[in-house]
This record gives structure tokens, C-alpha cells and sequence, in this order.
């Protein structure tokens, strides 16, 4: 069994990446007989550094260093791995000439929302240092508005669309067969394993291939997207890189430190975000369980205030069913509470109109009436005339109404 | 039985005919106007002891009613009788003749008392 030695940045990863490295140990070892063994390595050195003088070595780079070492040193990569599918797509029109990005400078193209135009992404910066850029309202070619800017793109108003493959994928047939790509390229963190030339893996290719077919199906380690590496096509990277006037040596040279740093800074923010979502929505159940227990308590409160009130008052629902008395109604209508608690006002309260109770409760609520002279009737059929006020008290789930029985008038009762 | 005749002037339908009731179930007549035109239309048609009107109609609002039925009928008792709590708006009313304002939700006692106390007045 050969043994190899795959480096990692020295770094704590998440159990994630772990159960991710586990797989490809076990890939190795079972597919392809090599025994792998991890070693960390320290920020500083370069992928030549670090694989020579190592017989069998291999390690993650992002994209760009791989296409220079592939291109200039003869590694080899293995597979990629990145975390998601949302490449970028550039499209024109089926009857275009353009076949390059050099046929597109001076022209007008359209970039949706969403595409980040501060990655440090070759192709997006070659567009926008050589092309006039128009940012499209909307976010998603796919959308209510896809068929216009299509429109607009077959009339030559634009040379160009850059959207997401996501996007494109979802435009109808009718739409996308007017259309043509002229390249993919990746928008978002892609990570290239990569062996030392001189590791000799024979037909590993075909094999990792296949492998990396069943991941996807898999899903081995979720959020990771394998891909086999026969299949990238870089020409519009190094034409844009080429364009922008670096050789890819010098373009890693100069941005490989900000390319990672753009990842971990996007990363950091992100995590943070999430972090600022998570708190805000402690903050927000903790409001909601308070305003619960207000709500509550508010409602407890106002049982036990009307229990306990010598004022004549009454709280029932808008069908008339009472739900509290206080202790003057009582005293008054010489009940106990249980005998009245559940029957309906109309056996106590006679309006002083040829309407029903319920009718002129439904006007209160309406916000016509407030106060209506009443008779109230006592169990033995005495009655006395009174004015109620009435307020409507909104719960959280249901209206409640107070009647305050008017002193005043029944003062004689 | 007293048997003035008393012009409610609302928008809402609701509103006319739940005052109608109250008034006949007092002892008045009522008449129902839902706009300002039509009761301009039929204080000349039909006559009125009293006007219960509403500031907030599409149309002519509840104070050019009021204007008009100032200049064309000076003695004529109106209370007014809104949802608007703003005391320019009722300062507004009562100087250009209104004989009362009334908020809703009403206490009908209130209106009762008001309704009587003007008829007397006029």
C-alpha cells in the first residue's frame, strides 16, 4: 500500500470537514490502496515548498493556484470540492459572434443582483473594467421580468447577461433557446485537491470520477459539492485573467491572499450574522413570553379587580354570555356567583329600547354607542331602571365587554 | 307624543337606521339623508325641526351643510355628531352655528337630552 501525505492548514475544523477528511481517507485507502495521512502545515509556505521533497504529497488550493500549478508545475489535481452550485453563467444571444470575452469590451452587459461584484473574481473584473455595466433591478433571471430583459438582450440593448447557473436553469425553454453560453465560471469558494507531480496515482482519475458522482448523491458531507476535475473549463478565467493584464502566477501573486481573506471575512460575517439573528431572536421570544405573561396577568388582574369592585360591573362576550361580576351585582341581584357566571346578560339587563341587547351591544362595537338606559331585573321580576357605559376590552385571542352599571341611578335600587 | 321631525345625516347606513329607530322609539319622526345634496334636498321637500349631521361625507362635508343651512335657515337646530375629537373642528362647528357636538360612540341619554334641550331653544 502506497502512503501519501495530504496537508492541511493548521486549523481547528468543524466536525463537518472532519467527517469530510474521514471520507477521503477511507476513499483512498479502500478505491485506491493509498494510505493517507494528515499533517498540518503553517501560512507562509507555498504548495511548492510544502510538496517537495515529499514522495507522495497532496493538498487543497483554491482554483487559481491550481490552474498555475497544473498549467506551470505539472501537479496534478485531483478533484474539487466546493459549496455550492451557483457558478456564474454568461449568456447572449443564440445568433451572437461573440466567443470571447475580448468581443464583449466596450459593450453593454447586464449583471443581475446577487452577483458580488467585490469578490475578487477575474471574470467580474474584467467586465467591469472593460464593459459598461448595468446592475438589473431584479435579482433573478428567472423572474416575472426574465422574458423583458431577454427582450432587451435579443435587441441588442446589451451584449451580454451575467447571471447564476441556478437562475438560468430555472428560464423557461422558449427563453433559454434564444440564448447561448459562452462560459461558466465559479462565484464562490472552490477548493482544488491537488498532488505533487510526481505522485504516481495512475487511474486515480477515473476512479475519483465516479467517486465523486456517488458523493453528490450521497451527499457525504452536506453543504460540499464534489467534482471531478475532467470536466472544469477554465479558458474564461485565463482569458479574463490574461485581460486583466496578469499572468496567472502574478494574479495569485497579488490576490490569493485576498481571495482567501474575502472567503474567511465572508464566512466571519456570515457567522456573525447569524449570530446577531440568533440573538435578536432570544430578544424576540423573550418579549413575546413577557407580553404572554402581561397579557395574562393583565387579564388576572382585571378578573380579580371586578370580583372584588363594590361598583355595579359586569364583564360578558358579545353574545351575552356573563364571564365576571363583582361583588356589588351580587349583593344586588341576591345570587351567588356561580349562579350567575355562564347565564346570559339578558336575563338581568332589559334594554330601555324596542332593540334587543345583543343589537345594541353590536352598535357599541360598531363605535356608534357607548351608554344605553337599561332596567335591570332581579330574580323575582322587579326591575329597576339604570344607565349603563360600556367598553369593549380587546384580549389577545377575543372582545370582552365591561358594563358599568351607572350609581347614580340606581342608587334607589 | 311630541312628533318633531328630525333629519339624520350620515353616510353610513348603519348609523341612519340605528338613530332612526332610537328617534321613532322616543317619539320622533326621523328622515334619512346619506349625503349632503340629498339633505339640502330634503330640508326644502320635506321640512325638519332638527338636523343630527355628520362631518366626514364624501361629497359635500357635514360643515358646508352646515354653512348652507346657516344662511338658508338661521333658526334651524343642528348637533352635530362625528367621530372626530379635535376641539378646532368643534370650535369651527359651534361658531358657525352648530347648537351641539357630539362624539361617537354616543351616550344616548346625551343625544336625548341634547335633541330635547335644542327643540325647546328653537
Amino acid at each position: 500500500m502506497v502512503t501519501a501525505k495530504w496537508f492541511l492548514p493548521d486549523q481547528k475544523f468543524t466536525d463537518r470537514t472532519a467527517t469530510l477528511f474521514d471520507g477521503i481517507r477511507d476513499l483512498f485507502k479502500d478505491l485506491l490502496n493509498v494510505k493517507i495521512e494528515f499533517e498540518h502545515f503553517k501560512d507562509g509556505q507555498t504548495v511548492q515548498e510544502l510538496l517537495s521533497g515529499v514522495k507522495n504529497g497532496i493538498t487543497f488550493v483554491t482554483l487559481y493556484e491550481s490552474i498555475y500549478l497544473e498549467t506551470s508545475h505539472k501537479f496534478i489535481p485531483l478533484f474539487k470540492i466546493k459549496t455550492s452550485l451557483h457558478n456564474g453563467v454568461l449568456a447572449i444571444p443564440e445568433e451572437s459572434d461573440v466567443k470571447h470575452l475580448c468581443d464583449l469590451v466596450g459593450k453593454k452587459i447586464l449583471i443581475h443582483q446577487g452577483m458580488d461584484l467585490t469578490c475578487i473574481n477575474p471574470v467580474i473584473a474584467y467586465l467591469v473594467k472593460n464593459c459598461e455595466i448595468v446592475i438589473a433591478p431584479k435579482s433573478f433571471l428567472a423572474y416575472t421580468d426574465s422574458d423583458f430583459q431577454i427582450d432587451q438582450l435579443l435587441k441588442n440593448d446589451f451584449a451580454a447577461i451575467l447571471s447564476k447557473t441556478f437562475n438560468y436553469h430555472l428560464l423557461a425553454e422558449n427563453s433559454s433557446q434564444k440564448l447561448k453560453i459562452i462560459g461558466q465560471f465559479p462565484v464562490e469558494s472552490e477548493f482544488i485537491a491537488i498532488a505533487a507531480s510526481g505522485f504516481n496515482i495512475g487511474k486515480v482519475h477515473n476512479e475519483l470520477e465516479n467517486w465523486c458522482k456517488k458523493q453528490n448523491q450521497d451527499h457525504l458531507a452536506s453543504g460540499f459539492i464534489f467534482a471531478p476535475i475532467e470536466k472544469s473549463d477554465n479558458t474564461l478565467l485565463i482569458e479574463a485573467i490574461e485581460g486583466l493584464g496578469y499572468n496567472t502566477k502574478n494574479f495569485i501573486e497579488q490576490y490569493s491572499s485576498q481571495i482567501i481573506k474575502a472567503i474567511t471575512d465572508t464566512q466571519i460575517e456570515e457567522i456573525k450574522t447569524l449570530s446577531e439573528k440568533y440573538n435578536g431572536l432570544q430578544v424576540f421570544n423573550e418579549k413575546l413570553i413577557n407580553m404572554y405573561k402581561e397579557i395574562r396577568d393583565s387579564r388576572d388582574r382585571l378578573y380579580k379587580e371586578i370580583d372584588t369592585a363594590t361598583d355595579n360591573l359586569i364583564v360578558f362576550l358579545k353574545d351575552g354570555t356573563i364571564i365576571g361580576i363583582s361583588r356589588g351585582f351580587i349583593n344586588w341581584v341576591h345570587q351567588s356567583r356561580q349562579d350567575i357566571i355562564g347565564k346570559n346578560i339578558a336575563d338581568f339587563i332589559s334594554p330601555n329600547m324596542n332593540k334587543s341587547f345583543r343589537e345594541l351591544i353590536q352598535q357599541v362595537d360598531y363605535g356608534l354607542i357607548k351608554s344605553f338606559g337599561v332596567r335591570l331585573v332581579k330574580d323575582g321580576g322587579e326591575s329597576n331602571p339604570a344607565k349603563i357605559d360600556f367598553a369593549m376590552i380587546e384580549l389577545q385571542d377575543s372582545k370582552i365587554i365591561l358594563g358599568i352599571i351607572n350609581k347614580k341611578i340606581t342608587k334607589g335600587i | 307624543m311630541n312628533k318633531y321631525r328630525i333629519l339624520i345625516v350620515d353616510d353610513e347606513k348603519n348609523v341612519c337606521d340605528f338613530l332612526e329607530e332610537f328617534l321613532k322609539y322616543k317619539g320622533y319622526s326621523a328622515l334619512k339623508a346619506s349625503s349632503g345634496d340629498e339633505a339640502l334636498h330634503s330640508i326644502k321637500e320635506k321640512g325638519t325641526d332638527l338636523i343630527l349631521l355628520d362631518l366626514l361625507m364624501p361629497g359635500m362635508s357635514g360643515l358646508e351643510v352646515l354653512e348652507n343651512v346657516r344662511k338658508l335657515y338661521p333658526d334651524l337646530p343642528v348637533i352635530i355628531l362625528t367621530g372626530v375629537k379635535d376641539k378646532r373642528m368643534v370650535d369651527d362647528t359651534l361658531n358657525l352655528g352648530a347648537d351641539d357636538y357630539i362624539c361617537k360612540p354616543i351616550d344616548l341619554d346625551v343625544l336625548e337630552k341634547s335633541i330635547s334641550n335644542s327643540l325647546q331653544r328653537k
